[in-house]
């Protein structure tokens, strides 16, 4: 079986044009992500990682609805108490330049508070509230309000001020920003697309032809014929293609994360329901877990991803003769959840609440619909590899990848049957079976 | 000895074979039929490929499919259209074929030094299969369906795209061969089967037209093939009356191999040929 996995491999992987198409996934993901880590690193705030806002940080970990509640109800004191706030528009900046300047800096998580209502998919940003907001409100009154048109500037100096940060290059390598890693380590967001992007797209070009270049050629007959070939070295194929999407996601990974340490001493320890850009996302999921060991997590479950991704669409290859017809299939299922998100008038909302739904009102069969739909998107989701949004769409904690990682599970145990499936397409039904039928 | 029985296969519509019955021992037994006569699906149900929709395909007794790997063991099978693995070299897609069929590493160079030379391959192992010619795939082709030394040897237009001098090679070789093996060979040439098949099998539409040895094949068209000299003007007149299978140019006219059972004046009783048999069973067109 080792030789035949090996032959398998040589067939697929180590073509010599899917290794050219590898190499240049490779150094276009290190090339970006290099670049990436380096605009994250230019453009990372000082005061982003001082040891007051650590302290934050930590003081949060762990934290209950409850204590979401409290700090809302803070928010929504504040706001009554300042109405003035909604209006802050700066008069002089673009609303390009706005933006730009408010998202560059973490005062932005100050400014939601007064410029927008509270969202449920943008949480409440609380670590720098609760705190500062309650101590400093007339200052933050001040620098936001009353001087409207040089807010932009002024809060960043405050919060700089407040958080006695040191000076922005010389903290950067030691220390790094968890949450800029995380953002381009772990989320879909940005360049971090690369990763799943290429990998996917190397996945599709590898499994499709694994049974198609066999019908092409004519060799099926003689794999079919052959000692080894009706059964051995049809289940190398689907070893071979399970390691080759495996190695291929995990280097690739691995890659962008050797880019990031280039520019960020990750911080591995941390916790990572402590993180800014993930509290959206979290409620309540990864408590306990450090960012180290949420990154293995997702690690492996994009490895499953690509898994089971390249057997979905090995088993299709075995289906046809066209390489195009797997690869057409194969990128409908990676980007189905996202033509979901594209074509859907309900944004992302979670699995429970579309049940919920369905029970109520008149068009019931399409809120059931709707809800088997996100279903749908929420396991496709995860066959291709691009986890950032679907962290807890079943309000859970880790178990909340469950059901994407049993239908992963299923569609990998599925595809592993391909052999079968195979054979039986050529030879048809066996000739005891049909001896028991006409009898 | 290997056993045909009843054996039927249907693709949708198409009646492919229509209870096929025969039986092989050693030899080398000529498969002849025009294109989608049902030669290659014949193949492959006979290899394994296809399952037989009625009917069964028994060696020494035994039903092929019970005896699963054991019978694969045996076989040796070129496949009509033939393309391999591009990116390989001959030697590494023979090397591949080996351990397919579950040669030993050690035993792998031997049966490939040993092939290569048969089908005049020695020395242009190491090219990549995308640069070979037709014929000398199809030499690589035929080097895999002998490397495991098969009892059964089943070869779909074995000779195509190869010239003359390898088709000679071939033939010799196979007829060495064939004195204690099964060998199967289905072509478009009938040449090749004229001074080796000691049977033929004639399919037609999927049935089993006639089958035989050549010998007794070509008995049935005694007396009925002649040769006779034409003018250029009469030439036309002969094709519409009779099956011609050979015309040659002759100082003031023709020379004519016809089929006829009344012969014109003047046409000489001839020793019929496979090219008449070829003729006599299927006509002119391929759709006769």
């Amino acid at each position: 079986m080792g030789k035949q996995i090996l032959w398998e491999l040589r067939k697929s992987f180590c073509r010599r044009s899917f290794l050219i198409l590898f190499a240049i996934a490779a150094l276009l993901t290190t090339w970006l992500t290099l670049q990436s880590a380096q605009s994250d690193a230019e453009n990372m705030p000082s005061w982003g990682y001082g040891k007051e806002y650590m302290d934050l940080v930590q003081q949060y970990e762990g934290r209950t609805s409850e204590e979401f509640d409290e700090i809302r109800a803070e928010q929504e004191a504040l706001r009554a108490a300042h109405p003035e706030a909604y209006d802050c528009e700066a008069p002089g900046l673009s609303d390009q330049e706005y933006q730009e300047r408010v998202e560059r800096s973490f005062a932005y998580d100050s400014f939601l508070f007064f410029l927008e209502p509270p969202n449920p998919y943008i949480s409440p940003y609380p670590f720098f509230t609760r705190t500062y907001l309650k101590e400093n409100s007339e200052e933050i009154d001040a620098a936001f309000c009353t001087h409207p048109d040089a807010y932009g500037v002024r809060a960043l100096q405050k919060v700089e001020e407040w958080l006695a940060a040191e000076p922005v290059r010389t903290v950067i390598p030691p220390l790094g920003n968890q949450s800029y890693v995380t953002v381009g380590l772990l989320q879909s967001t940005d360049n971090g697309i690369v990763v799943p992007l290429f990998t996917a797209f190397l996945i599709l070009l590898l499994a499709a032809p694994i049974y198609t270049q066999e019908a092409k050629s004519d060799m099926d007959a003689l794999l079919l014929t052959s000692r080894r070939g009706k059964r051995q070295a049809l289940c190398a194929k689907s070893i071979a293609v399970l390691l080759s999407c495996v190695t291929l996601s995990a280097v690739l990974q691995l890659l962008q994360l050797l880019c990031y340490s280039f520019f960020f001493s990750i911080p591995w320890e941390v916790s990572f329901a402590s993180l800014n850009d993930f509290s959206s996302y979290l409620e309540g999921a990864y408590v306990g877990l450090s960012l180290g060991q949420v990154y293995l997590i997702y690690f492996g479950l994009r490895l499953l991803g690509s898994a089971a991704l390249g057997l979905a669409v090995m088993f299709l290859s075995s289906r046809s003769k066209n390489p195009l017809l797997p690869i057409g299939a194969g990128a409908l299922l990676y980007l189905y959840p996202f033509l979901f998100h594209a074509v859907s008038s309900r944004p992302w909302e979670t699995l429970a609440e579309a049940v919920e739904q369905a029970g109520k009102g008149l068009p019931e069969l399409l809120n059931w619909l709707q809800a088997a739909s996100i279903a749908g998107s929420q396991a496709g989701g995860f066959l291709n590899v691009w986890f950032g949004y679907y962290v807890n769409f079943f309000g859970c904690p880790i178990p909340a990848f469950l059901p994407a990682v049993l239908f992963s599970l299923l569609v990998i145990l599925f595809a592993l049957f391909t052999p079968g499936f195979y054979r039986r397409r050529h030879l048809g039904r066996s000739h005891k079976r049909k001896e028991a039928s006409a009898c | 000895m290997l056993t045909v029985e009843h054996v039927t296969k249907q693709f949708q519509e198409t009646l492919a074979l229509n209870d096929v019955s025969f039986s092989m021992e050693n030899g080398i037994y000529g498969l002849l039929g025009p294109n989608g006569s049902g030669k290659t699906t014949l193949m492959r149900v006979l290899t394994g490929v296809l399952a037989p929709d009625g009917g069964r395909v028994r060696y020494d007794g035994i039903d092929i499919r019970s005896l699963d790997g054991q019978y694969r063991d045996l076989l040796g099978y070129l496949p009509q259209q033939f393309a391999m693995y591009e990116d390989f070299t001959g030697e590494k897609f023979l090397r591949y074929v080996c351990d397919l069929k579950g040669i030993p590493r050690a035993d792998a160079r031997e049966r490939i030094a040993e092939s290569l030379p048969i089908v005049g391959m020695a020395g242009e192992e190491k090219k990549k299969i995308r640069k070979l010619s037709g014929g000398m795939r199809r030499r690589i082709g035929i080097a895999q369906a002998l490397l495991n030394h098969p009892k059964i040897l089943v070869l779909d237009e074995p000779t195509s795209g190869l010239d003359p001098s390898e088709r000679i090679r071939l033939r010799n070789y196979l007829l060495n061969l064939s004195k204690n093996r099964i060998i199967l060979l289905s072509t478009h040439i009938v040449a090749d089967l004229e001074s080796t098949a000691h049977h033929l099998l004639l399919l037609k539409k999927g049935v089993l037209t006639a089958h035989g040895a050549p010998a007794e094949l070509l008995q049935k068209l005694s007396g009925q093939v002649f040769t006779l000299f034409c003018k250029d003007e009469e030439l036309m007149q002969i094709q519409q009356q009779y099956v011609v299978s050979a015309i040659s140019s002759e100082e003031g006219g023709n020379r004519v191999r016809i089929l006829a059972d009344n012969p014109p004046p003047g046409a000489r009783q001839t020793p019929p040929s496979l090219e008449d048999l070829y003729l006599y069973y299927y006509g002119e067109t391929q759709d006769a």
